[in-house]
């Protein structure tokens, strides 16, 4: 039982959730004391695609902070354990809405691996195990990779369907605009004459 | 045995990611995920007890509320559990789901807390499947059992490799509409501008014609 309460405290949380314009979204994780742990996050939608993030430790100490970015990964050591906070910040923008992808991870990835079956009793690890165990890993970082393509895809399909839609309405306010620019041309250009004509008239009959 | 169970409890809290909640907030979720994809949701809830200045698990009798929408914003299941909870779905389209949950505050206001703890996992695909209890149900040996998985994983992998393509392919057709609608609108505003022009010499020569100045 002991064994199992030691490795059950790997664990990797991956979200991704909404941050409102000008508001503050905090995560915390309890981390114990020495416990190497990794803070990964990529801002997917939204404006300029940044972000401020903070990580706080129990004692409020800045573990790691950073202004205006887009993705970053923060890997650190608890130097104390307890409760560290991770917030990140969209207050700087007053109209974009951003998703953003989180994924916190406390302890060995490969205790985490290793430990998601039911702990093998039957004594040493065969060839097969083994190998399968090498697969079984190597198939995690193909999920890991593919995540971090389908939020580059997704932040990419984003910005091209913004473009769409900027490009559609500028176009056809552009048209507008000529238009009316020419014949305001006219218009304009007629008043000056009329005065003048006018005034000749007037001079004339005088 | 209760003392293991308190123990297990202990350490799923410690080791789960969360966060704090208002009493009206709600709290939204995305996956992007392909058809045919299980998630599996957990949470519990914890309250700040006044009187002994800690965080303690939130009373049975507090709900929480969960919603799950599909990508055409269809609602696909909405639903009230307890201070703790588990919530399964499985999405037969492929897209953005939405996850959102809030309190049911009626019976919170009464107990005057203001904020609260939430402890959430979300799993999705192979991850949320539980294998201990595959391995207990079906009597798999554990090489069979890490075969199963490596089986699921791979399953999972090319689902999303297969919804990748069909994004893929929805992206590269805005693409190309935004390039075709660049081209067109220059067209059409290219011909605006000449004949605009045109229209407007040709105006202004006549009516300078009419008021005698040329």
């Amino acid at each position: 039982m002991y064994l199992f309460l030691l490795l059950g405290i790997a664990s990797s949380t991956e979200l991704t959730f909404e941050l409102e314009q000008r508001s503050i979204q905090c995560f915390m994780e309890d981390i114990p004391k020495g416990e190497q742990s990794i803070l990964e996050f990529q801002v997917v939608t939204g404006g300029k695609l940044d972000i401020d993030i903070e990580l706080k430790d129990s004692e409020d100490n800045i573990v790691y902070e950073k202004r205006r970015t887009s993705y970053d990964q923060a890997p650190f050591t608890a130097k104390i354990g307890g409760i560290y906070k991770a917030c990140f910040s969209n207050k700087f923008s007053s109209i974009s809405h951003k998703v953003v992808f989180l994924d916190w991870l406390v302890g060995d990835i490969d205790e985490l691996e290793r430990h998601d079956l039911p702990i093998n009793e039957e004594g040493p690890l065969s060839k097969a195990d083994i190998s399968a165990e090498n697969v079984h890993s190597n198939m995690r970082k193909v999920r890991d990779y593919q995540t971090h393509h389908r939020l580059r895809e997704a932040s990419g399909r984003s910005f091209a369907e913004q473009l769409y839609t900027k490009i559609h309405f500028w176009g056809f306010l552009q048209s507008i605009i000529m238009v009316l620019v020419s014949l305001s041309h006219v218009v304009i250009l007629r008043s000056f004459f009329q005065d003048r004509a006018d005034q000749k008239h007037r001079l004339a009959r005088t | 045995m209760k003392i293991v169970h308190v123990f297990l409890l202990l350490v799923q809290l410690a080791s789960s990611l969360f966060f704090e909640m208002g009493e009206k907030e709600t709290k939204c979720f995305v996956e992007e995920i392909p058809e045919e994809t299980m998630v599996v949701g957990k949470y519990n809830t914890q309250l700040f007890d006044d009187k002994i200045n800690e965080w303690q698990p939130s009373a049975p009798g507090m709900g929480m509320h969960v919603e799950v929408s599909d990508p055409e914003q269809k609602v696909m299941l909405k639903r009230d559990y307890g201070a703790e909870g588990k919530f399964t779905f499985t999405a037969h389209k492929p897209g953005e789901h939405q996850i959102c949950i809030h309190s049911n505050s009626t019976k919170w206001a009464l107990m005057a807390h203001e904020k609260m703890r939430i402890h959430l996992d979300l799993q999705v695909g192979d991850t949320a499947v539980d294998y201990k209890k595959v391995a207990s149900t079906e009597k798999l040996t554990q090489l069979q059992l890490r075969v199963r998985q490596l089986q699921d994983q791979v399953t999972q992998i090319q689902k999303e490799q297969n919804y990748q393509r069909v994004r893929e392919e929805k992206f590269r057709t805005t693409s190309e509409s935004t390039n075709s609608r660049v081209l067109w609108w220059s067209f059409i505003q290219t011909v605006i501008l000449i004949s605009a022009g045109v229209w407007q010499i040709r105006h202004m020569r006549t009516f300078f014609e009419a008021k005698k100045l040329v």
